[in-house]
């Protein structure tokens, strides 16, 4: 059925090859990475982007990308190949119809929204970040500004970064990601001396079939499964640029609801028994952004995520109490590490430099940037790292150093590269990780073209 | 007292082009920047002489004919027409002689004429490549183009 539903998608996307504006692109790309183990990929895509204005407000925009290249995991030895006449070589990122226009007559600043495949960021940034299939809705009154979002997780590409519980590593489709519903009320407030504030109520249902998964009362562990990844949130913060030079913003989120989780039992035969515990987790997080001049610019980012001392991994597993773990919908990639964020607090520091003016084509158009990442273990518990004792308590994880450079060697061709390199601290970690990986590093390097 | 915004855009068309239409009449240069919507006689005139195709004292119709019979002008177009962003790039990049990107030296077509200029952040996208452009928005571009011409030599 799926694969029906994303063949029409195929569909919808050709059809729009009638489109006014035709955008094509082909990007080479490698990358290589070396952790505990090494493991590569090597990319060669086309990409094709349609976009018809359609008046009075109207849009439609649709986009496919087709790759062929393969990818290297060390850890198992295998290699898997990426071919454009496969699901994993078809990538549609954008399919969708959109209205964006003021609505005086009815009172509203702006009236928005987008059926289809569309990018969706929540107001935190940390909740979920990625594409979504379904409705995006976007009211703006005078002294209000209302979102409402719907969507469907299951036709995405199972590479999309939705944090996999147990469950999903071992959910059936290859293809796609794990079917979840996704649906965000959202309300922000005016703009007051350039500060606004904003909250929103999120959930995510897990769409799985309820037989491949845990049950609850089962009596006997099962390692390689788990409950359902249902959950919801509640966040509320602020962002604010009181100069031009200076932005900020801070926020709070509360994830709710129940997790399965195994629990001693007194009548059950083993001892044990899968019951739903309450689900009491936060995040927090705060950024700052400075232009420091022309083409020069700097960030600092903090996020905490809770734990849970008595969890089997960072997703699930909870085994006494509340389940404390923070588990977002979609979690960010970085270029060596990409934690989870339960039991973790990120520090960030981030530069840009942009040493020429920016019209400039040629070698001497470069754009360096500079990222800094600390990564600190919360308190005992897991975290979704490799080689980290789940016993160690509060300390320093280690520090990740990236660098990036892009460079515009013509006004339609840009060469990136970048190198990031990840030192872990030995307090936290299993010794014998240690000494077989005392640091990890990636680079990758892309040339694309724009025609 | 602040200087009127034509007279800054004539003063930087002036310094921008340089001595290739400084002796001329103010006559098409004042036609142009009346025009709301300018048309493509005036506006190949100004690209035509500042690429040195013609000599400044030709008629716009003329640098409008040569113009078009290098096919860098449509074939259905009048000289009376409004001239579009999409159009206007490729013409100017044409009587110019500007170099491009991969697209335009592969291709040299009003698509990627457009593309390159809108990359350079001389054209501006919004309204789409069909916007129909105004007298003052053609002497703007040009000059830059006319700077980008130069830089690219």
């Amino acid at each position: 059925m799926k694969k029906i539903i994303f063949t029409l998608f195929m569909v919808a996307v050709l059809a729009a090859a009638q489109a006014q504006s035709l955008d094509f692109s082909l990007s080479t790309s490698g990358l290589y990475t070396k952790l505990a183990d090494v493991s590569g990929q090597l990319d060669q895509s086309a990409g094709l982007t349609f976009s018809s204005p359609l008046g009075k407000g109207w849009s439609f925009r649709s986009g496919l990308t087709l790759t062929v290249g393969g990818s290297y995991d060390g850890a198992s030895g295998t290699t898997t190949p990426t071919l454009p006449w496969t699901l994993s070589g078809i990538d549609i990122p954008e399919l969708n119809l959109s209205y964006s226009a003021p609505r005086e007559k009815e009172g509203l600043d702006r009236l928005a929204f987008a059926i289809g495949r569309f990018y969706y960021v929540d107001p935190t940034g940390s909740l979920f970040a990625y594409r979504l299939d379904g409705f995006n809705f976007q009211a703006v009154y005078p002294i209000l500004s209302l979102r409402v979002v719907l969507g469907y997780t299951g036709l995405l590409p199972s590479t999309a970064p939705l944090i996999s519980t147990t469950a999903d590593s071992t959910y059936g489709d290859p293809d796609f990601a794990p079917p979840r519903a996704v649906a965000t009320f959202g309300l922000r407030s005016p703009r007051i001396r350039n500060h606004d504030a904003f909250f929103a109520f999120t959930v995510q249902e897990d769409l799985r079939n309820p037989n491949q998964l845990i049950q609850e009362y089962q009596t006997v562990q099962n390692l390689s499964s788990s409950g359902p990844a249902s959950s919801a949130y509640l966040s509320a913060g602020f962002t604010g640029n009181p100069t031009s030079m200076l932005s900020y913003s801070a926020f709070g989120i509360f994830e709710f609801g129940r997790s399965l989780s195994y629990v001693t039992s007194a009548t059950s035969t083993t001892g044990y028994i899968y019951e739903y515990a309450a689900v009491r987790a936060w995040s927090f997080g705060a950024q700052a952004q400075l232009a420091l001049g022309p083409g020069m610019s700097g960030g600092l980012r903090a996020l905490y995520g809770s734990g849970d001392p008595d969890a089997q991994t960072a997703t699930s597993g909870n085994t006494s109490g509340n389940a404390t773990e923070f588990v977002p919908i979609t979690v960010p990639v970085g270029l060596v590490l990409s934690p989870d964020p339960a039991n973790l607090t990120q520090i960030e520091a981030d530069f840009y430099f942009q040493p020429f003016p920016s019209e400039l084509i040629g070698l001497r158009a470069v754009q360096a940037s500079s990222k800094t990442l600390l990564y600190v273990k919360n308190g005992t518990g897991p975290v979704s790292l490799s080689g980290v004792l789940p016993t160690a308590g509060l300390g320093l994880l280690g520090v990740e150093e990236d660098l990036g450079g892009t460079v515009r060697l013509l006004s339609d061709v840009n060469l990136t590269t970048s190198f990031g390199f990840y030192v872990p601290f030995a307090g936290s970690y299993d010794s014998s990780y240690i000494q077989k990986s005392p640091f990890g590093y990636a680079v990758s390097a892309g040339l694309s073209i724009a025609l | 007292m602040a200087m009127k915004p034509r007279c800054v855009t004539l003063l930087a068309f002036f310094c921008l082009v340089g001595g290739a239409v400084a002796g001329q009449s103010n006559q098409v240069m004042d036609s142009l920047l009346a025009q709301p919507k300018a048309d493509f006689a005036d506006s190949a005139y100004l690209a035509m002489v500042g690429g040195g195709w013609i000599d400044e004292s030709a008629e716009p119709g003329a640098a409008f004919d040569m113009a078009q019979s290098k096919g860098w002008i449509g074939k259905s177009v009048a000289a009376g027409d409004p001239v579009d962003l999409e159009s206007f790039c490729f013409l100017s990049m044409k009587a110019l002689k500007v170099k491009g990107g991969l697209g335009w030296s592969l291709f040299a077509t009003r698509r990627y004429a457009y593309r390159e200029l809108i990359a350079q952040g001389i054209a501006n996208a919004s309204g789409g490549p069909k916007r129909i452009l105004s007298g003052d928005e053609v002497v703007r571009m040009l000059g830059k183009v006319s700077a980008l011409s130069e830089v690219k030599k």
